[in-house]
């Protein structure tokens, strides 16, 4: 198991520092990514598990921190109307391409990168 | 005839005395210690900061890089089913903010703003903030949870000649 390359991507709506859309997609990468492949955090995966999208979808919030530090682009509006405030904040990791090795308990996922 | 000879003799050598003129020999002396005097040297970058530095005209800073370091602060929707999703959600909007700020920080901050008066009176007043960009290599340094609130330091390291290079505007 493992070996295979996913995608990652993740968007976060927040309004007055209050999450209100929240979405991490992994899904399989229907091409292979020529590159570098940078190792970037490790998960537990002592529970028995189907397949390697399932374990990583059943982690997502856990894989979606790994990759904080990639790009993210964001979009952020504020709005002060006499004694009234609102705030909005959007979100998007760009999508990132990785994969995952299995080794005993642990899970080690690598970033590919061009 | 003599006299003529004699005072054209004069007038030749006062001339000479009046116009600067010297042998050929002792001009190219003057030219050579003319010559001597002159340096070429080529100062760089490295010699200004050392001479700055000497002379304790300012303060450079030798740091190679630039930490940017920022504080999200998030907090848990109402409408949760257990205090981990509550955790989990506060979490997300305080790395949103995180970001948030480390682009204003990075890329400044679009301010409009409106006000409206009417008879001598303030009607209407509306600020506008924008920040937008893309963030890359932001660091999380800490994460807490405390009394609702959901606090994440963030990090960017960023050499100084790049930083220059991208945001000096």
């Amino acid at each position: 198991m493992g070996g295979d390359e996913f995608i990652l991507t993740a968007r976060t709506y927040t309004k007055d520092s209050v999450l209100v859309y929240d979405e991490i997609s992994i899904s399989p990468s229907m091409s292979k990514k020529d590159g570098v492949k940078l190792k970037k955090c490790e998960l537990l995966a002592d529970e028995d598990f189907t397949d390697t999208l399932t374990f990583l979808n059943e982690r997502k919030n856990e894989v979606a921190l790994c990759f904080a530090d990639e790009s993210v682009r964001f979009h952020d509006f504020e709005e002060h109307k006499l004694n009234r405030s609102f705030s909005q904040t959007d979100a998007t990791l760009l999508p990132v391409h990785f994969t995952v090795e299995f080794k005993e308990d642990l899970a080690t996922l690598f970033i590919l990168k061009r | 005839m003599n006299r003529w000879i004699v005072s054209l003799i004069t007038s030749m050598s006062l001339l000479m005395f009046f116009s600067g003129c010297v042998p050929s020999s002792q001009s190219s002396s003057v030219t050579q210690t003319h010559e001597e005097r002159v340096v070429i040297q080529k100062v760089d970058k490295e010699d200004i900061r050392e001479v700055m530095r000497e002379e304790k005209l300012l303060f450079i800073n030798n740091a190679p890089e630039r930490v940017f370091s920022v504080m999200g602060e998030g907090i848990a929707p109402q409408n949760t089913i257990s205090p981990a999703q509550a955790l989990a959600l506060a979490k997300r909007a305080a790395l949103a903010d995180a970001y948030r700020q480390m682009g204003a920080k990075l890329y400044g901050v679009r301010i409009s703003a409106k006000d409206t008066v009417q008879d001598a009176a303030l009607k209407d007043s509306r600020i506008v903030a924008q920040v937008d960009g893309v963030i890359k290599n932001a660091t999380i340094t800490d994460l807490s949870f405390q009394d609702g609130l959901y606090r994440v330091n963030m990090e960017l390291k960023m050499s100084e000649e790049r930083w220059k290079e991208i945001f000096s505007y």
